[in-house]
């Protein structure tokens, strides 16, 4: 597995530097980046699995994260946005340097569920007046090996949600989760409506095959599901080397589209 | 439309304001073109539905627009305001997609032709199609306010967001909805600090508020609104409740209905807002428009650009082809080859160079017999003119691309056509045309110069066909006069002799006939590469403001400023 993705990773180098002063300058940096980012991951604890929790404001990521966690680690308010810097909750023996590359400072160790090897990370909005979380949930999200994109029946539908990450990011499909939160907001019916209607978004972006969990971290419905999609994503410790493997993918695409071909064998 | 032009009539200058702007065009594609096309398009919508009808009838119904974020609940809000489903709420985003307008039953007339929001059809008994603005009149909502339930702000549905931004520009007040969870998104805020740029009269409803943060909530948004300029803002808040029938409980909305009811009574205050936004509105035109007006200098300096890059690579061809056809250079090679073979070689010219005469009869010879060397001659000067301007052509084009590429717009215009860095593919066949025509028109010269007699003996001698050749060649050695290097190469391996070619490039006539001759040459080449010139310049002109309208924008904007 990881040695497939190392002779991509290694092709992927060779097109970047072959690629240096004769393709669009952006892509060929951005191809770059994903070299050196994917060499870093590698060398890190590739056993662990790293899973952001990524959402608009007041959509229940601090909630739905301490109630996965099982503790009150994440400040959870009414005051919009609460949340502004990253809170990571750790399942088992993490290695620091994995968690110093996610620059992620505050950090909390925890136990049970069947998801040792799991780092669960709480990410600011992307979608408030507050700029500054914007960009920490860009680079936070670049670094993760699992996205669970955390929605509510008032905002599944919002541009800055879809035009602005989901679309874009349609490469990364394997790589993340959709979690409607807040489903005990509305009546059965309707939830599965509300359901279809964002599977339908999601169709939209390019995102056809991407699980859509309905959870309440309030009254903890749908979260046996989640703990379970995400523990089985933990044991088979493949997330890093998937979410890797989707970078190079996309880094080849984007050379390939500039150089008018397509990607062969990258 | 009204075109009347009375100095103090404000109708008439915002018709012309609008028609200029309008007008203008900003399709290069420039760094600030983008925002001010919008800009541009902002301007003339809010023109269009909401200055031009609040001025001409300052006395119709106050329109209070509700606007907010998808799920914000402004569907809720207007049914339960007037007391029954009118506009359809749902858990699916984004719900609203044709706006409903809602109005007493005698304020109908003032909404059901075009006179507000002329660009929507309008609809009634519920059958709101996108595109149009369903009419709903009731006798719930008091005479002299409608309310005008508007999409949403922040949907994946683009074309909802333009509708809304269109809605909210034609209210004459706003009524902004947003909930606990989304108070502090950033696209609402978007849209208020346009509101208060715009002087725009503005209310905030903060819906869905778990009653036990009300507080804690509530007093966070006022001291973001106070941040933000807009600490006058009235805010009314509505709790999170259970829906009876789809409609908010009455305590829930009791105090947007106090508020509304308050102003319905009140004329005056309704007065005093319609002014506040329609001042508001007429203050904020001056500063749009100058990002308009900036726009469009930048448009017009880029056109310059662009046009005088293409003119200057184009001028540079054209010297170059001079140039070479100067210098000389054109007698070697093939052309050279031919020449010789005209001229002959070998002991019978050797023999002959002492006399004057011998091209004379040579070249009558070769007349009269009609060996292939002079037509090959003739072939070899097509191929090498044509070679040179094609060449010539290759690079200004080249040159040209690249200077065009050298900024946004340019790179735009180069992507709609394809293959501008070369010459163009008809160029050769074009070429070889003109150069054809070119050598006709030596003979035609040189048959009309002796016909009129003025032609030297020598020249005469040497028949229609030996002059025209003859004259050909001379326009390639015939420069700053015959040097001894081109007599050199003109006469190549036969060794002819200075004295013969002297006496016949060096004839006055010859000299006069080959200027004459390489003129029309360039006249022709000229023409090519103008016509190769176009191929950018013709992208670049439907494209191209017009020069007068900045200063028409800002006749228009004075011209309103003074009806004020």
């Amino acid at each position: 597995m990881s040695d497939a993705l190392d002779r991509r990773l290694t092709a992927l180098a060779e097109a970047v530097e072959l690629a240096a002063g004769r393709l669009d300058p952006e892509r060929v940096e951005a191809a770059g980046a994903i070299v050196r980012r994917a060499g870093q991951r590698l060398g890190l604890d590739l056993e662990a699995t790293v899973v952001a929790l990524a959402g608009p404001t007041g959509a229940g990521k601090s909630s739905l994260f301490n109630a996965l966690a099982g503790a009150e680690l994440a400040q959870s308010g009414r005051r919009r946005p609460t949340t502004s810097t990253a809170t990571a909750a750790v399942w088992g023996d993490v290695g620091g340097a994995l968690l110093d590359w996610l620059e992620v400072p505050r950090r909390h160790g925890v136990d049970g569920g069947g998801l040792q090897g799991l780092v669960l990370l709480d990410l600011p909005d992307f979608d408030s007046v507050e700029e500054s979380h914007r960009l920490e949930v860009e680079r936070v999200i670049e670094l993760a090996d699992l996205v669970v994109w955390v929605v509510d029946p008032q905002k599944y539908a919002d541009a800055a949600l879809h035009d602005r990450y989901l679309r874009p990011l349609a490469a990364y499909g394997e790589t993340m989760l959709v979690a409607l939160n807040q489903a005990d907001l509305l009546e059965p019916a309707a939830l599965a409506s509300c359901r279809s209607d964002l599977q339908a978004l999601l169709r939209e972006d390019g995102l056809p095959r991407v699980p859509v969990l309905l959870v309440s971290a309030r009254t903890g419905e749908g979260l046996d599901e989640l703990r379970r999609a995400l523990a089985e994503r933990v044991a088979r410790r493949e997330a890093a080397v998937a979410r890797l493997g989707a970078d190079v993918s996309s880094a080849a695409a984007s050379l390939a589209a500039d150089c008018g071909g397509d990607a062969g064998g990258v | 439309m009204t075109t009347e032009a009375e100095p103090r009539d404000l109708t008439g200058a915002l018709v012309r304001l609008r028609d200029e702007l309008a007008g203008v065009q900003l399709e290069l594609e420039l760094p600030d073109a983008g925002s001010a096309r919008q800009t541009r398009d902002e301007l003339v919508g809010q023109i269009e539905d909401y200055l031009l009808p609040r001025v001409r009838q300052m006395d119709a119904p106050l329109l209070m627009v509700v606007g907010g974020s998808t799920g914000a609940g402004k569907s809720t809000l207007v049914n339960s305001l007037v007391g029954s489903s009118v506009s359809p709420a749902g858990v699916l985003r984004p719900t609203t997609r044709a706006p409903v307008l809602v109005c007493n039953p005698a304020d109908v007339h003032w909404f059901d032709d075009s006179r507000v929001l002329p660009g929507l059809a309008r609809t009634t008994g519920g059958a709101g199609a996108p595109g149009g603005l369903e009419l709903t009149p009731t006798p719930a909502l008091p005479a002299g306010l409608a309310l005008l339930d508007s999409p949403d702000i922040d949907s994946v549905v683009a074309s909802n967001r333009a509708l809304a931004g269109q809605l909210l520009a034609a209210a004459d007040s706003w009524l902004f909805v947003t909930t606990a969870a989304r108070y502090a998104d950033a696209v609402p805020w978007d849209l208020l600090h346009a509101a208060r740029d715009r002087g725009t009269a503005l209310s905030l409803v903060l819906n869905r508020v778990p009653p036990e943060a009300a507080g804690e909530v509530a007093d966070h948004l006022r001291q973001m609104l106070a941040d933000r300029g807009l600490g006058e803002t009235q805010l009314l808040v509505v709790p999170e409740t259970v829906l009876a029938d789809g409609l908010l409980p009455a305590e829930a909305l009791a105090p947007v209905r106090e508020w509304l009811d308050g102003l319905s009574a009140d004329a005056q205050a309704r007065a005093a807002l319609v002014g506040r936004t329609l001042t508001g509105a007429l203050d904020s035109l001056p500063p749009r428009v100058a990002v308009v007006r900036r726009a469009l200098e930048h448009s017009l300096g880029a056109v310059e650009e662009l046009h005088d890059a293409v003119e200057d690579v184009y001028a540079a061809a054209l010297a170059e082809v001079d140039e070479t056809v100067r210098s000389g250079s054109l007698l070697r090679g093939e052309v050279l080859g031919r020449w010789h073979e005209v001229v002959g070689t070998g002991d019978l010219m050797r023999a002959l160079e002492t006399r004057v005469g011998w091209l004379r009869d040579r070249v009558r010879a070769l007349v009269t017999g009609t060996p292939p060397a002079d037509v090959e001659l003739k072939t070899a000067v097509e191929t090498s003119i044509d070679a040179v301007v094609h060449a010539a052509a290759d690079r200004a084009a080249e040159r040209a691309a690249e200077r065009w590429s050298e900024q946004s717009a340019g790179r735009a215009l180069l992507t709609r056509a394809p293959r501008l860095d070369a010459a163009s593919p008809q160029l050769l066949e074009e070429t070889a045309d003109e150069v054809r025509a070119w050598q006709g028109f030596i003979f035609e010269l040189v048959r009309e110069e002796g016909a009129s007699k003025r032609t030297t003996a020598r020249l005469a001698s040497l028949g229609v066909n030996g002059a025209g050749l003859t004259v050909m060649l001379a326009v390639f050695v015939q420069t700053g006069g015959l040097t001894g290097a081109e007599i050199a190469v003109a006469g190549g391996t036969s060794a002819l002799g200075q004295r013969v070619l002297e006496a016949i490039f060096g004839d006055q006539a010859v000299r006069t006939l080959a200027a004459r001759a390489r003129d029309d040459l360039l006249a022709r080449v000229e023409r090519l590469l103008a016509r190769d010139a176009a191929r950018f310049t013709d992208l670049l002109t439907p494209l191209a403001p017009s020069a007068e309208s900045p200063e028409r924008l800002s006749r228009a904007l004075r011209e309103l400023e003074r009806a004020r």
